[in-house]
């Protein structure tokens, strides 16, 4: 489980996070929503110590993370962070020298279902394909735990399809995956949990089967009722 | 292979090509020079010689042609400015290099699973390895030099000197070779300490953005301060160190400066970084 | 093929509902092998939890059965497929009675109505093809 205790973040005077606490399960896609500009990103990036925060805590089942435990935990940004001059197998390679939990079946196995070329170039990759590569380097980690900032932003509508259908696929099965987005279209069917943020705080933390099941509304009828 | 030597090799990858043309140009800027002027030395050689000069007095209007004389020609000591200025400029890109564009590598560094200093001491020792590296070039270029010069120039026109000789006479060459294994240790380490305060200053920058810059004056003024302690103690009580007293409150104080520059780089690498 | 889903209701009854519709018009046949947790929510798009509290449902109802290391099979009971088909008519008509009667229409006006209106729906369909 990653447990978020009491996030808080100020960029100057401006609170971004004043009390962001929630938890994220292995074996369920948790959902951080917000408008843009409302710091999901920071969020993760608070969780993955990539930027100070002002106070709070995470554990990852029950211990502190330390940068030892990205053999365990792994982050996924929004755009692909490979030198432009390198290959995708150099890219590969690069994941494969340095984690331990890199599993070059699954890469293989990855490969095939983006349909992408080892020998290519980064910088020559479409948008849709790079989006895919950086995919791929997270999704080939054997991590329990997977972060990913706005995995479907700015991409074209196939690529968009496959990168969905990971989510219902083996790629993520008995991981935890907890990400962020702004655009809900095709992916409410595959999130178990969402959590929404407005204002530097969660707002609503709920199992999205039990807020049909109870007060049958859909994700976007709750976004509606917290934004407007 | 444990993951710092592994950033070692990568960050080393990275800077080959430059690295590898900054030994070829200084190779042959300073090849190209001496042939040049040995050239132009010959020429007016021979200019005297139809005037009727004896060797005696071409030697005494000109001199001779030696590795010595040519180390003071600005063909030989600009690819060493140029490589000094070259590592600076790379000591600072190192870091930079890794926020550049969209592709911001620096997090793949930054989710590395090891401690973060390992990036902090490969980028260290991939500068500090190039330095050594081509200060050894330059040494073996040296050689080269030495060897080619009786081939184009006649016996009487050139004197053969040891390196040793050359290294301890000629431009620059006392700072590249300092002469005794102490002093060798004194320069080198004080050069990597100087690195050390400047990694320091780069993360304030890449911690704390515009406040950072005034962070970063802060520690190199503090910096400067502990460094140069001694003399300012010197200066104020007017008791003057023996040489040897100097040398080491130099070395104290650059090892304390290094252990300073290692714990705030720490503290901001793992604390206080932004992507 | 990807199924769409109605966003309110829970996801799971809808995947049960899509299996009952299917084993009542004949598509699924008694004993069948159905696919596992992980290819249906592929194939419909949906979290494999769904999937899985789908399966336990229709489990328990014990239209669906699995065993141990062996893929899960729909069940071999004729009367379980007929009840489901029952259950499924009977929804359907309820559902049928219910907004007739809410517009006040006659029994026989409704009778005469449907049965005209679903051969014509039978022949217009059929023709589409």
């Amino acid at each position: 489980m990653i447990e978020v205790k009491q996030l808080k973040k100020k960029y100057g005077k401006r609170h971004v996070l004043k009390d962001i606490s929630f938890q994220a399960h292995k074996g369920e896609i948790t959902c951080l929503i917000g408008v843009n500009g409302v710091g999901k990103t920071t969020i993760l990036k608070g969780i993955m110590n990539l930027t100070p925060l002002n106070g709070g805590m995470v554990e990852i089942d029950g211990k502190p993370l330390t940068s030892e435990r990205y053999e365990d935990i792994t982050f996924i940004p929004d755009t692909l962070t490979m030198m432009p001059s390198m290959t995708v197998k150099q890219s590969m390679d690069f994941m494969k020298d340095y984690y331990r939990s890199w599993n070059p079946k699954r890469a293989e196995d990855l490969l095939t279902f983006f349909k992408i070329k080892k020998e290519e170039r980064i910088s020559d990759l479409s948008k849709g394909n790079k989006a895919k590569v950086n995919m791929l380097l997270g999704l080939a980690l054997d991590v329990d735990y997977l972060l990913m900032d706005e995995p479907f932003s700015g991409i074209d509508l196939f690529s968009r399809e496959q990168i969905l259908s990971v989510f219902s696929s083996h790629l993520v099965e008995d991981r935890g995956v907890l990400l962020t987005t702004h655009d809900l279209t095709d992916f409410e069917t595959l999130v178990d949990k969402v959590v929404l943020i407005d204002d530097g705080q969660v707002v609503r933390e709920f199992y999205t089967e039990e807020m049909r099941e109870t007060e049958g509304k859909s994700v976007v009828d709750v976004m509606r009722e917290v934004y407007q | 292979m444990n993951i710092f030597l592994k950033l070692l090799a990568f960050e080393f990858n990275r800077f080959k090509k430059g690295y590898l043309s900054l030994i070829g140009l200084t190779f042959t800027i300073q090849g190209v020079g001496l042939f040049f002027q040995s050239r132009s030395y010959l020429s007016k050689v021979e200019m005297l010689k139809e005037e009727g000069v004896s060797t005696q007095g071409i030697l005494s209007q000109l001199g001779h042609f030696d590795l010595l004389n040519y180390t003071y020609s600005l063909w030989f000591v600009a690819p060493i400015m140029l490589g000094i200025v070259a590592l600076l400029f790379y000591s600072v890109f190192i870091w930079y290099r890794d926020w550049l564009g969209k592709n911001t590598f620096i997090y793949r560094l930054l989710l590395l699973p090891a401690k973060r200093m390992s990036i902090y001491f490969a980028k260290l020792f991939t500068i500090f390895l190039s330095v050594l590296g081509l200060v050894s070039s330059q040494y073996l270029f040296l050689h080269v030099y030495k060897w080619l010069i009786p081939l184009i120039i006649s016996e009487e026109f050139t004197q053969v000197q040891s390196i040793a000789q050359v290294i301890e006479q000629g431009a620059f060459m006392v700072f590249l070779f300092p002469k005794t294994l102490p002093f060798f240790f004194f320069a080198y380490l004080t050069g990597l300490m100087v690195l050390m305060v400047l990694f320091t200053l780069i993360l304030f920058e890449r911690s704390f953005h515009l406040k950072g810059i005034l962070l970063a004056t802060g520690y190199a003024g503090l910096s400067l301060f502990i460094y140069f302690s001694p003399a300012i103690y010197q200066l104020y009580t007017r008791i003057i160190f023996a040489n040897s007293e100097t040398f080491l409150w130099f070395s104290i104080m650059g090892i304390v400066l290094m252990g300073l520059s290692i714990l705030v780089s720490n503290f901001l690498l793992t604390k206080k970084i932004t992507v | 093929m990807k199924q769409t889903f109605n966003s309110r209701d829970p996801l799971y009854l809808q995947v049960v509902r899509q299996f009952k519709e299917k084993m009542a018009n004949g598509q699924y046949k008694p004993g069948q092998e159905v696919p596992s947790r992980r290819e249906l929510a592929s194939q419909l798009g949906i979290n494999p939890n769904t999937a899985q509290r789908a399966y336990k449902l229709m489990e328990e109802e014990d239209l669906v059965h699995t065993g141990k290391n062996m893929p899960s099979k729909l069940t071999g009971d004729l009367k379980k497929f007929s009840f489901v088909r029952q259950e499924l008519i009977q929804e359907a008509v309820d559902q049928f009675i219910e907004v007739v009667k809410s517009l006040g229409i006659p029994l026989e006006e409704a009778q005469e109505e449907l049965s005209r209106r679903y051969q014509v729906n039978g022949k217009a369909s059929e023709s589409d093809d």
